[in-house]
C-alpha cells in the first residue's frame, strides 16, 4: 500500500473532514485533500490524480452516492477505489451503495481500527487483482 | 388568530351530502359532451369536458371551505387561539434559534479540541526528538576519555532536554485540561435540547386535542406522526427510535452481496 496515495476526503461537516484527516495521518496517509460536497469534489477528481476516496452520503449540492455513481461512470474515474463513511445505517441504504460500486462502508460513529481494518481489506483486493 | 377566508368560486353552493351535488347539472353537460363526442369536434369535446371538470371542482373548493370553518371553529371553541398563535409565532422561532446556537456551540468545541489535538501532536513529535538527543548522550557516556570540560557540557545538554521536557509536559498538561474544558458546551447544549423536547412535547400534545375536537379521534394512535418522504435520508440512527444497521450488520450484509 503506497503511504503517499493522494487521498480525497468529500464531508461538509469541517470537523469530520479534520478527524478523518488525522486518522488517516495516524496511519501513515498525509496526502490528502478536502472536498465539502460532491459537486467540489468533482472538479477536484477530474483534474488531481486522486488514488482514494472517503465520502460522506448526506451532503448538500452532491450527495456521496451521487457521486460514487458520477465515478463509476466516468470512463477515467470508474476504478478509483471509494469508501463511504456516513450516518445512513438502513439496510436499503447499504444495499443502495453496494448496488453503486462501493468499496466498503462505515458507520459513523465510528473508531480509528474500523478505518484502517476497511482500508485494509479495499488494498488487499485491489492489490490481489493487480 | 384572524379568520380564515376561503375565496369561494362563483355558483357554489352547498349540498346536501345524502344526494348527488348538482345532478340535474352534471346530467346537462354530460348529455353536452355526448353530442361533441356524437359530432366528432375535438374543440367543442375538450370545452364542454372542460365545464364538467369545473363543476367538479366547484364541489371540492365548498367541501375545503366548509372543513377549513370547522377546523377554525374548533381550534376556537377549544381556546387554542393564543396557544397556537404563542407556540407558531414566538415559541418555534425561538426554539429554531436555540438548535442553531446549539449546533454553533459543538462545532466550535469540536474545531477547538481538534486544534489543541494539532497542537499536543507536535509536542508529542517534539518529545521525541528530546528521546534521540538523550540516546546520543547515553552512547557518549559509554566512551572513554571523559574530561571534566566533556563531562559538563553533556550535563548542560542533559539539563537543556530535562527543562524542554518540563516545558512540553507543561504545555501538554494545559492542552489536556483545555481540552476537557471544551467539553462544557455539551451541559449548555444538553439544557437547550431539552428546553425544545419540551416544546415539542407541548406541541404534540395541542395537536392531538386539536385532532381528537375535529375528528372521530385518532384513528391510529400509534402510527409515527411524521413518515419519512420517499427519497429522504435516513440520518443518523438513535438507538431504540429507528431500525438501523449497525458496523458488524453492515459488515454482513456486504459480505451477503460478496463484498
Amino acid at each position: 500500500m503506497d503511504k503517499n496515495m493522494k487521498i480525497l476526503i468529500v464531508d461538509d461537516f469541517s470537523t469530520m473532514r479534520r478527524i478523518v484527516k488525522n486518522l488517516l495521518a495516524d496511519l501513515g496517509f498525509s496526502n490528502t485533500s478536502e472536498a465539502d460536497d460532491g459537486k467540489t469534489a468533482w472538479p477536484m477528481l477530474q483534474t488531481g490524480d486522486f488514488d482514494f476516496v472517503v465520502t460522506d452520503w448526506n451532503m448538500p449540492g452532491m450527495t456521496g452516492i451521487d457521486l460514487l455513481k458520477a465515478i463509476r461512470g466516468d470512463a477515467k474515474l470508474k476504478s478509483l477505489p471509494v469508501l463511504m463513511v456516513t450516518a445512513e445505517a438502513q439496510r436499503d441504504q447499504i444495499v443502495d451503495a453496494a448496488k453503486a460500486g462501493v468499496n466498503g462502508y462505515i458507520i459513523k460513529p465510528f473508531t480509528a481500527a474500523t478505518l484502517k481494518e476497511k482500508l485494509d481489506k479495499i488494498f488487499q483486493r485491489f492489490e490481489a487483482a493487480a | 388568530m384572524s379568520a380564515v377566508v376561503v375565496q369561494m368560486p362563483p355558483h357554489a353552493t352547498e349540498h346536501d351530502p345524502e344526494n348527488i351535488p348538482d345532478r340535474a347539472e352534471y346530467i346537462d353537460r354530460l348529455r353536452e359532451i355526448l353530442t361533441a363526442l356524437e359530432a366528432d369536434d375535438p374543440t367543442l369535446f375538450e370545452s364542454r369536458l372542460g365545464h364538467l371538470m369545473r363543476l367538479r371542482d366547484n364541489g371540492l373548493f365548498v367541501n375545503l371551505a366548509k372543513l377549513t370553518r370547522e377546523l377554525h371553529e374548533a381550534v376556537r371553541d377549544l381556546n387554542f387561539d393564543d396557544r397556537l398563535k404563542q407556540i407558531a409565532g414566538n415559541e418555534i422561532p425561538d426554539a429554531c434559534k436555540r438548535l442553531d446556537y446549539v449546533a454553533k456551540l459543538g462545532e466550535d468545541a469540536a474545531h477547538r479540541t481538534l486544534d489543541l489535538v494539532d497542537n499536543s501532536r507536535r509536542l508529542v513529535d517534539s518529545l521525541s526528538e528530546c528521546t534521540q538527543g538523550l540516546a546520543s548522550a547515553r552512547e557518549r557516556v559509554l566512551q572513554d576519555g571523559n574530561t571534566l570540560a566533556w563531562r559538563s557540557s553533556l550535563a548542560g545538554e542533559v539539563e537543556a532536554t530535562e527543562s524542554k521536557i518540563k516545558q512540553v509536559s507543561g504545555q501538554l498538561r494545559a492542552h489536556f485540561s483545555e481540552i476537557s474544558q471544551a467539553q462544557e458546551y455539551q451541559d449548555l447544549s444538553g439544557q437547550v435540547i431539552r428546553r425544545v423536547t419540551t416544546l415539542v412535547h407541548n406541541i404534540e400534545g395541542a395537536l392531538i386535542k386539536l385532532l381528537r375536537a375535529t375528528n372521530d379521534g385518532l384513528k391510529n394512535p400509534t402510527a409515527p406522526p411524521i413518515q419519512t418522504q420517499p427519497g429522504e435520508l435516513a440520518g443518523p440512527a438513535v438507538p431504540g427510535l429507528s431500525e438501523s444497521a449497525s458496523q458488524q450488520d453492515a459488515d454482513a450484509l456486504l459480505a451477503e452481496l460478496g463484498f
